[in-house]
């Protein structure tokens, strides 16, 4: 393709990278000052005394303590005027120098990778040639480096019981968020509260909400008709999808929906899921009412609580 | 010293006559030996204009922007978890259990002189950040930068734009505030429901089940140290590389595969490139001094037994939140054996994402049967194929990031959520062979008029 | 030396340097001087509390707090606000909950902003706070409010009170569309999928400190400037996306002249 140059590339001693035009003041002095005819030079003036108001008026706003507002809007206009300068300077100021340049081209070496290839083989030869040590020497250095992924296990420890369990024990007192024990006349009939273990409050996998329901409405789940005593029904508030506290608690349609994504648990009928992206129910925790009226656990959950995992389903 | 050498310093004291390069110059040649032809050579380094081509250096003055502003930050942040009792400026706190990481993090927006500032530029660079990669990659896939020899910068930008990914989410994940701790507790879940190693992986990145006391002391360094410098090294080999190749061109005259054309790097396009790196940072600035951004008071310190609504990860991670909102509760039970519903959206759909990413450039070369060289570009309306490709892949994930924020449209536009997700989970089958299929016919027509 | 053509150059072209030097120094002093007094004026109007402006009462209005009580709440909220046909006051302990409340009003709850003078309300507000009310509720505290909203009130109405969806056709409102009052008698009274948790969930000291933290929620601290309606990440992403936008077109101004260059 026939290109057409410039008179700088024409005029020049000529080099593959472009050299600068023949036409060079002497070594050592500044080039001429522009044209006044040039590109106007307003805006790098403006741009540098609006950097200077924007640094001193950074700096003594801070120095004042003055706020959020006043320290970044100064410094924004302090980078903001420099970057104009020196963008616009660079733009119109530095000269249209638009120049070509060879790509380095790339290519496909067949010889030369054969020459490299031939090359390694040889100078690795000493280590090939000793067929049996050469293997033992990959086998060593594969065994080494195996073995160093054992130190991932000091990062953390095995689950082992630990996602099957928690802190409920049989006879476990129910306290609130503040640590007073939940008794059958703390909650009125249609009402919710959190509750943890005796001595556990805060718990993460342990918490449960707490409602009372209204005579009739709750029907309990086949085998569970002991959990609910005086409709007082426990279930795990973290949620079976990926574990969020399922904190919104719709109070006519009855339902506990976890606010992350919308997982829905119909109350009154096992904590099964309604909508959302939740594939088990919330676990039901097995109540009691103790001599003193205060609500007790029966046990410990029967299934794992939160999000599944591949071996839930083994005890 | 003689009068005239006096005088000239003089002179030069008050209208620079003589350069201080050539002393500088000399001083170093002498120092180190060598260098200078190429240094000078490498002066003349030619770039091609072209406003597309500032994208990439969108996203590394936001890098910048982030160590710069993330070492002032590192200075006052404390990396633990024992619980403190709040006394500091945020009256609504006052008397509450907070984490030492979260006090630190209020010191830093209530007490520390521009500490809020720095703390908010640093946010808003990192959402620009991430948001500059992807409009970069975009760049690169339309035009074809990705072909040959430039394949392996292609997939050295996808790792990068993981690893940044990785790194946003360690990063806001550090305050320990609710927002990103109900955050930290689904990073733990997702990998739970791994078939097999799933729990034991949790528990190695967690130290132990959720919540653990240790987990943001383990994130800091891979925070602060560990990700940026694979990044920075990342990032030194895409610009090495990029160096050496030379920037891609689009077509045009006195351009092709073995001529550029372009703006010499001294002095016009240094002075560009740097008052660039001072505009982006002033954008950063004004945004950080004007607009709030995760204002963590208001959130309050994570505790395992709170939740709040709205709550959703930084805007980058917005497609996996979707991911996990709009994909139904399809558990797959075999026996014993559980394969949570989560696996799919949380774990192989990022696979879905990535793998098509990295393995482009071998399916453009065998699809159109180019396996060459290129240098100059192609636009995005010359190869209709790839246009549709494309535009159908980001809408899908435009779908799906919708998707992750569809209780706060419910919300302001007074909406069913329920009605919301069940749209979005048509949508996300419906609309990406639609648009696919609407582009591939506009970008045919025009490609009548463009040459092949 | 003095025959030098050089140094006469060098100071002729010193002087319009200096010159423009000084211009500069004379704009940025006033650039500076002009914000900086005007950050001052801002911190010293911050501090300075508005004083109240004493008006006449309107006739037939008596001037004590009892009697504005008796006279216009005891007809809906009971002679000892016990409770009538708007919720009892028992919560009501503390002075800035009630003043917003009677001056605006709520959903049922009119306002008396017409009706009472700005000393009448203050007044009624110090009696109900001091006298009607529960004295537990004076034990409320801010952060225990704090504690507890987000233990129970953040799932439905977001951490910073803008309201959330919910999965019944719903959306929990945004607190900040009534005084905080209002969210007492929430609290008191249950709406639609809000159960009634005074009584149950909480007592009355708990009620009132949730209330106090509700009101800090209205107009939610934020230095750190403009709020982006306190939504969090959704709001900030699409402005993540305005600023990269806005750096796009800066590089579209900066390659604008070399376009179309050619060599």
């Amino acid at each position: 393709m026939k290109t057409p140059r410039s008179e700088g590339i024409e005029g020049a001693a000529g080099g593959p990278l472009g050299d600068r035009p023949d036409a060079r003041p002497p070594a050592g002095a500044l080039p001429s000052p522009p044209h006044r005819s040039g590109p106007p030079t307003w805006p790098v003036t403006l741009g540098l005394v609006v950097t200077i108001a924007g640094a001193v008026g950074f700096a003594v706003s801070f120095i004042l303590g003055a706020g959020n507002g006043w320290i970044g809007g100064f410094l924004a206009a302090a980078l903001l005027g420099l970057g104009v300068a020196l963008a616009w300077w660079g733009r119109d100021l530095a000269g249209d120098e638009v120049i070509t340049a060879p790509y380095p081209v790339p290519h496909e070496d067949p010889e030369g990778r054969d020459a490299l290839a031939s090359a390694l083989e040889q100078d690795t030869g000493v280590l090939t040639r000793r067929r049996f040590l050469f293997r033992l020497l990959i086998v060593g250095g594969a065994v080494f480096a195996f073995s160093q992924v054992v130190l991932l296990g000091a990062l953390g420890p095995r689950p082992r019981s630990s996602l099957r369990t928690t802190a409920w024990t049989p006879g476990a007192r129910l306290v609130d968020s503040e640590g007073v024990p939940v008794t059958r006349d703390a909650l009125a009939a249609g009402g919710t509260l959190v509750a943890f273990p005796e001595g556990h409050v805060g718990s993460a996998d342990a918490q449960v909400a707490l409602f009372h329901f209204v005579n009739g409405d709750f029907k309990p789940q086949p085998g569970r008709e002991s959990w609910s005593p005086e409709d007082f029904v426990a279930y795990s508030r973290v949620c079976t999808h990926v574990g969020c506290v399922v904190a919104q608690y719709e109070d006519e349609a009855q339902r506990l929906v976890c606010p992350c994504h919308q997982s829905s648990f119909d109350l009154l009928d096992g904590a099964r899921v309604v909508f959302g992206p939740a594939g088990r129910p919330l676990p039901q925790l097995p109540l009691a009412i103790d001599e003193q009226g205060c609500l007790v656990a029966q046990s410990d959950f029967t299934e794992p609580v939160g999000p599944g995992f591949w071996d839930e389903g083994l005890s | 010293m003689s009068r005239r050498r006096l005088l000239n310093s003089l002179g030069s004291a008050f209208g620079v006559r003589r350069s201080p390069l050539r002393p500088v110059a000399r001083w170093t040649d002498r120092n180190l030996g060598g260098g200078s032809r190429l240094v000078k050579e490498e002066l003349r380094h030619v770039f091609p204009d072209s406003w597309a081509f500032f994208l990439g250096e969108i996203a590394l003055y936001c890098f910048v922007i982030l160590v710069v502003t993330g070492i002032f930050l590192s200075l006052f942040f404390e990396a633990s978890q024992t619980p403190t009792v709040y006394e500091g400026a945020y009256q609504p706190l006052q008397g509450s259990e907070v984490s030492a990481a979260y006090n630190s993090v209020l010191g830093l927006s209530f007490n520390v002189k521009a500490g809020l500032l720095i703390r908010q530029v640093h946010h808003w660079a990192a959402l620009v950040f991430v948001a500059a990669l992807i409009i970069h990659l975009l760049r690169m896939f339309f035009t074809g930068a990705y072909r040959k020899p430039r394949v392996i910068n292609w997939l050295l930008g996808i790792v990068l734009l993981i690893t940044v990914g990785m790194n946003g989410l360690f990063g806001y994940s550090l305050p320990d505030d609710l927002l990103s701790g109900v955050g930290l507790r689904v990073a733990y879940s997702i990998t739970e429901s791994i078939p097999f190693l799933g729990p034991w992986l949790a528990s190695i990145m967690f130290g132990g089940e959720f919540p653990t006391s240790g987990i943001i002391a383990r994130i800091y360094p891979a925070h602060i140290l560990l990700l940026p410098l694979g990044i920075m090294g990342l990032l030194g080999l895409h610009m090495g590389i990029l160096w050496f190749q030379r920037h891609t061109e689009f077509p045009g005259p006195a351009r092709d595969d073995r001529t550029m054309v372009g703006t010499p790097m001294v002095p016009a396009y240094a002075l560009r490139t740097v008052g660039y790196l001072l505009l982006v940072a002033g954008v950063l600035t004004a945004f950080g001094a004007f607009l709030q951004i995760n204002p963590v008071w208001l959130y309050g310190p994570y505790t395992p037994f709170d939740a709040t609504t709205q709550a959703q990860p930084d805007w980058y991670m917005g497609w996996m939140e979707g991911g996990l909102r709009l994909m139904p509760g399809w558990d797959i039970r075999i026996g014993w054996f559980l394969l949570p519903a989560v696996f799919w959206p949380a774990v192989i759909l990022p696979g879905l994402v990535f793998t098509p990413l990295l393995v482009w450039p071998f399916v453009d070369q065998w699809a159109l049967n180019d396996r060459g060289f290129h240098n100059v570009l192609t636009y995005p309306s010359q190869r209709p194929g790839r246009l549709a490709v494309g535009a159908g892949f980001v809408t899908f994930l435009t779908v799906l990031l919708l998707g992750g924020a569809d209780d706060v449209f419910a919300n302001i536009w007074n909406l069913d959520v329920v009605t919301v997700v069940h749209a979005l989970r048509a949508m996300v089958f419906v609309a990406p062979p639609l648009v696919a299929a609407v582009t591939y016919a506009i970008a045919r027509k025009r490609s009548e008029r463009w040459p092949v | 030396m003095r025959s030098s053509g050089r140094g006469r150059r060098g100071r002729r072209g010193a002087v319009p340097v200096a010159r423009r030097i000084a211009l500069a120094a004379v704009l940025a002093a006033a650039l500076i001087l002009v914000p900086v007094a005007g950050a001052r004026a801002a911190t010293e109007a911050a501090s300075s509390a508005a004083s109240p402006v004493p008006v006449a009462s309107p006739s037939g209005q008596p001037t004590s707090g009892e009697g504005v009580f008796l006279q216009n709440c005891s007809g809906c909220h009971g002679p000892k606000g016990e409770g009538a046909f708007g919720p009892p006051l028992a919560p009501a302990g503390f002075a800035e909950l009630v003043g917003p409340m009677v001056s605006e009003g709520g959903i049922q709850m009119p306002s008396f902003r017409d009706a009472l003078t700005q000393q009448q309300i203050d007044a009624v507000a110090q009696y109900v706070a001091a006298s009607v009310a529960d004295p537990a509720s004076h034990a409320a505290e801010l952060n225990r409010g704090g504690d507890l909203y987000r233990l129970y009130c953040a799932g439905c109405h977001s951490a910073t009170g803008r309201g959330g969806a919910l999965t019944s056709g719903l959306n929990a409102p945004d607190i900040a569309q009534y005084p905080a009052a209002e969210a007492l008698a929430a609290m008191i009274l249950g709406r639609r999928e809000m159960p009634a948790f005074a009584g149950n969930t909480f007592d009355v000291t708990q009620q009132t400190s949730v209330a106090l933290y509700v009101d800090r929620l209205i107009e939610p601290e934020s230095p750190g400037g403009a709020g982006l309606w306190y939504l969090g990440p959704v709001p900030e992403g699409l402005f993540g996306g305005l600023g990269l936008v806005i750096l796009v077109l800066l590089a579209v101004w900066l390659a604008w002249k070399s376009r179309k260059a050619a060599p």
